[in-house]
Parts: structure tokens; sequence; C-alpha cells
């Protein structure tokens, strides 16, 4: 092993064999010293191994974990390929961000979804770079890393980056710029100078123990991390009344404001989709109207999907979930416009821009769906200047107090927003 | 969303309610009970039309072309056994439960295996064996794992010293390679003995025969093999 991939990293190694870099016992009063859990399973002969983290691979008592202190062995040469330009209130909370790391703490990013939060980022990134400093980008979701290591390409296209998600272990390279899933940041230790968190609030980040701690585990001790979110969770509300030094954004980058949740009555769905339904969906057939349905179990996907190809057999569409073998797939043909329907769980509920579409959701009174769910399903919607509105239809059998509450806590962003739109 | 419910143990899935149903009525075997309508799905029994030799599961009930040529090379068949298809979702298991070391996932198959183990006459069990670096490294041999409750002799062990996981050899390499195994007891235990082999994959009968051969060298009555997968 390349001696430079064990740079602020935290990595199994078996105990028998030679290993680089600092050793560290693996387990210690059996909580295990790679994700801070006490759930270890045994094995033969008084061994045992860690159930929590097996996903990022096995650590067990036979093992090591090894590291080596995080050198910040970059040239400082960094290039901002991006070319375009952030609205004034963009620019606004780029500076925010820049002081941020000026003084080396926390911050928060409320931005409203299609605010542009990655371009907000750039100066910050672009300093940090050239400061020689190293960076973590990540998110709770795979498909929102994927949809920003591009876009981060292409902004620093001089700049050398790995993406890192899944249980890939083969294409980890020494960079300065890190993009990565949360539970990624297992494999770190004390690397990065500034952690950048997408979608901080969503699951599995948000009230996750094992992965608070890998957050805490994989940044120095003098850092600055910067939490992005559109829907800030009620703990992170409370940190801001307690001090949390915090940007508002309420409008769109296009300064169009969100669209708003309408909603209909819809009863036994799932015993038969009535007429009602197929209407609306003819409707967007004869308009030639992209669209996401989101239902709120696994089990519903592939019936819907088989009564909308049923009813409407020459247009293309799929249907796709978390543990799907062709996510990914189905995700970018969706983006490239060779689906013009995906029936979805919530896994698509936020990171994912598909230009155009309306959204349609069913049983939005479910439990899967939480108030923030259905705001950032709204917010899939009319998130390219070109096209900045568009329908979102939530049906519902009974209308809840949380439908209420997504389509309010849209009502006053919208507020913020317009308020904000006239002062300019 | 509802966290006690129970999680299927290969995909991760939350069981539906209908499956814990079915296993109430006994119309799935306890084994399948952690596992998901889809992943019990995918899972195919051999049980139709199979190699009389090897248990590949095939068109036609005559021995395979592998067969033959290890009947060609004068190797007494093995009659060899086994229970489910080696496809994507057996490959999913064995990458999590052998390769992942995730060890509770050792029962998930262990009814299966001691039903077909019982219905073959046999004087001992011999688990093939792994060697000492898997032991130190994975902490367990993965078909004794997979047979609690069963008891075994471990007369084997591994000679070759090899760190090399055997699918990082090419096919020929394979069948080419050195008698990997010895016998770890004295030869007088094997004398006379009807011997059944367990292994957890059938890939190409290279471990198999190469552990056969040895134990007919040292007096096996005879020897009879089965695996989980094939
Ligand atoms: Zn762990
Ligand atoms: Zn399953
Ligand atoms: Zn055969």
């Amino acid at each position: 092993m390349e001696i430079e991939n064990l740079y602020g990293r935290q990595l199994v190694c078996p105990k028998i064999d030679n290993s680089l870099g600092n050793t560290r016992t693996a387990f210690q009063g059996g909580v295990c010293q790679r994700c801070n859990q006490k759930l270890v399973s045994p094995l033969p002969n008084d061994a045992f191994y860690c159930r929590a983290c097996l996903t990022l691979g096995r650590v067990s008592s036979l093992d090591n974990l090894i590291s080596l202190p995080e050198p910040n062995q970059f040239n400082g040469k960094v290039v901002l390929s991006w070319t375009g330009t952030l609205t004034s209130q963009q620019q606004k909370v780029s500076e925010d961000l820049l002081t941020t790391l000026a003084l080396q703490r926390e911050h928060l990013v409320w931005a409203v979804t299609g605010a542009g939060k990655t371009e907000m980022l750039f100066p910050l990134i672009y300093r940090a770079l050239q400061q020689k400093l190293r960076i973590g980008i990540v998110a709770p979701r795979v498909d929102v890393i994927v949809e920003l290591s591009p876009r981060l390409r292409a902004a620093f296209a001089q700049t050398d980056m790995v993406t890192l998600y899944g249980e890939q272990t083969d294409c980890y390279r020494y960079t300065q710029l890190v993009l990565a899933t949360t539970h990624q940041l297992l494999r770190f230790r004390q690397a990065f100078d500034v952690l950048i968190i997408d979608e901080v609030d969503s699951f599995p980040f948000a009230g996750n123990e094992m992965l608070t701690h890998a957050v805490k585990n994989a940044v120095k001790v003098r850092h600055t991390m910067i939490y992005l979110t559109a829907t800030p969770t009620r703990e992170l509300k409370k940190r801001i009344k307690k001090g949390l030094p915090v940007s508002y954004l309420p409008l769109r980058f296009h300064q169009h404001l969100l669209p708003e949740i309408q909603l209909a009555r819809l009863s036994n769905w799932r015993k038969k989709l009535p007429r009602k339904f197929r209407k609306q969906l003819s409707y967007l057939v004869e308009t030639n109207k992209r669209f996401l349905v989101f239902v709120p179990k696994v089990s519903d996907l592939k019936p819907v999907q088989e009564t909308i190809r049923r009813w409407f057999p020459r247009m293309h569409g799929d249907f796709v979930h978390a543990n799907d073998k062709h996510r990914q797939e189905k995700v970018q043909s969706m983006r490239n416009e060779n689906l013009q329907y995906l029936v979805t769980t919530t896994i698509l509920e936020r990171g994912v821009t598909f230009p155009g579409i309306d959204v349609i959701i069913l049983g939005a009174d479910d439990e899967m769906f939480t108030e923030n769910a259905l705001v950032q399903i709204a917010g899939r919607v009319g998130r390219k200047s070109d096209c900045p509105t568009g329908l979102v239809l939530a049906y519902v059998e009974h209308v809840t107090l949380k439908v209420k509450a997504a389509q309010r806590q849209i009502i006053q962003l919208n507020h913020l927003g317009e308020k904000l739109r006239e002062s300019i | 969303m509802n966290q006690s419910r129970k999680l299927c143990q290969l995909c991760g899935l939350p069981l539906t309610e209908d499956q814990s149903f079915l296993s109430l009525l006994g119309i799935m075997s306890t084994d399948s009970n952690n596992l998901c309508e889809d992943c019990c799905n995918q899972l195919v029994l051999i049980n139709d039309i199979f190699c009389p030799n090897c248990g590949r599961l095939q068109a036609t009930p005559e021995m395979c072309f592998d067969c033959i040529r290890w009947q060609n090379k004068g190797y007494p068949l093995l009659e060899h056994r086994a229970i489910y298809q080696y496809n994507d979702v057996m490959k999913t298991y064995m990458q999590q439960y052998k390769f992942n070391g995730d060890f509770l996932l050792k029962d998930l198959f262990n009814h299966d295996l001691i039903r077909l183990i019982d219905s073959i006459d046999k004087d001992i069990v011999v688990p093939i064996p792994v060697s000492h670096y898997t032991m130190q490294t994975r902490g367990f041999n993965q078909v004794s794992g997979m047979l609690n409750g069963q008891t075994l002799s471990d007369i084997l062990s591994v000679t070759a010293s090899k760190k090399d996981h055997q699918s990082q050899f090419g096919r020929r390499e394979r069948m080419n390679r050195q008698q990997p195994f010895a016998l770890s007891v004295s030869s007088q235990l094997v004398v006379g003995q009807r011997i059944l082999l367990v292994d957890d994959v059938y890939t190409t009968g290279n471990t198999m025969y190469h552990a056969a051969n040895l134990l007919y060298q040292a007096g096996a009555k005879t020897v009879k093999s089965i695996s989980l997968a094939r």
C-alpha cells in the first residue's frame, strides 16, 4: 500500500499482517473504535466483530485499526473553471462562508430547495484549496453525491478528487478534495480541515449516533464545519436558537417562488387506482410533461407502475427504490429524458434535479412522508430558470396536520422570499 | 418508520406481514424465516434434473462433461449433491457470510444442510478445512459454521499456506494445483470409513476431488460429498 493512502484514514488490518502506519486496538471494552458503537457479535474462539459498521467491511477483535496523521501534502494551485455568476443573495451567503473559514467555526446554510447551494460553496472551496486545506463534502444519500460529483469536477477541473460511496474500496486515492457519503467518514480519522455536510437533516444521518461520531472523528481538532439544508430538523433549529451561526436564503436562484402543494382526495388507491388519477395523468401525457410519482412503500411501486403502463402503453417509465440494483442507471435515464416518468419511494425526495418535471404524491398522508419530506418532494419542481414552475399534487385519504404543515411551510418560505425579492 | 420490524438478512429490506404468517403456517421452512419474499423466490433448489455425479442443475440427467473428465482422469466419482444453484442471491449470501465475515448468517441454511446430511449413509462428516491464515483473519471455518448441531470430524488441514482466494486463479490453474490438503489425524481413523465431505460451494470439483483422493489413499471405504450451492 502507498503510505499516503493512510494519511487521515483509519483502515482495518488483520493483526497477523505486517502493517504500515500507527496501530490502534480495534475494540475497547467491547466498543468498536471505528464507529464507537457497542454492538458486537461472537466469533469462535472468543473472538468477536462489530455489526454496526459491518457494511464498510468487518472490524473484528482479530484486527487492528491503522492510520497516519494528515500532513496536507498539497500544492495549493487551483483554478476555478466555473464561469457562472452568483445572485446577490448567493453572494452574501458565500461571503458568510468565507468568514466562517477564517474563523474556523461551524455554520449552517438554510436555503430553500433550488437556491443553488453548490455554487455558493465555490468561493469557499476555492480559498480552502489555495490554503492547502483538505476538504470533505459529504451527504447521507448516495444520489446527492453522485449528482454533486460531476459539477465539482467541472468547477475545479485542475483539482484531483475522489468520490466514495457504497461498498467500493478500490478507488480511494489521496486527494485534497473528497466527496463521499457520510458512512464513508468511518474510514477517516482527523483528516479534514473543512467538512461540508449537505442535506444534513436527511436519513440516515439525522439523529444517527454512529454517523455523528464518524463526523467528529473525521475532522481535525481545528476545523471548519458547514451544514447545508432546506428543511432543518428540530434539533438544528434549537441549535440556531443557542447561537449556531446561520445564513438564510428563502429565494430560489432564478428568483421564482416555490411551487405550492395542491391537495386532492383519493381513497382506496391501493385497491384500484381511480379514474381521477388516470385523468390527471392523461393531462400530463397530452402536454408531454415528464413526472415523478411518489408512493409510500416499496410494495406500492410495481402495482402503480403496471397500472400506468397499462393505461399508457406507449409512454416510457420505470420504478426505482433504495435497494434497486439499477438505481443509478434509472435515475440517469430520467435525467437524460429517456424516461418520461419514474415511480419512486422517498429516496428521490432530495438531491436530484430532473428539469421541467411535475410531481404527484400518492398517499401523501401515509406515515412514510414526513412534513420535511413533502417539502423536499415539492422542491423537485421548477428548478430550472427556463421552467420555474410546475405541478405538485398530493393525493390524500385524510387531510392530516402533517400535510397541512408542509403546505404552510412552503407558503411561509414564499412569504419570506417575496419580501426578499421586493427588497432588492 | 417501524424500527422494530424484522429485516431480511440478505438484502436488508423489511419482512412483510404475510411472510410471518406463512412461516406461522409452516409453509416456509424456518431457515428462510429471515429472508424476504424476493430473496426467497430467487433461491433455486436443485431437486429436479441434475448431473448424477456433481449435482449440477441441467436439462438432462446424464453425467456432465466435467464429471466425464474426472472419470477419465481415473478418480472414483463422488455422487456430489448440492442444495441450491449458485446464482446471484447465493453469491450475495457467500459475499456477506464468508467474505465479509458476518458469522451471524451461519444458521440461515443450517436446517437444509442437516436434513441432507441425515439422508445420506456415512460414518463420519468431514468439513473442508480453511487455512491457518483464514482462521486468523476471517476467524471461522464457513463450512463448520453452517453445520451447527452436527458432529464433525476435523481430520483434514490445509497445507498450502495460501492467502489467495480460489477465485483469483483461472480455471486451468485451479485444476492443476497441487494437493492442498493433508490428514491431520492418524490414517487408522480413516481406514474402512464411509466419509461425507461438506463444502460451501462446489465450483470446479477440484477441492472435493483432492480431498477425496487423500482420504481414499488413507484407506477410506467410500467418499461422498455435498455442498450448499453448485
Ligand atoms: Zn463498528
Ligand atoms: Zn431479501
Ligand atoms: Zn457433473
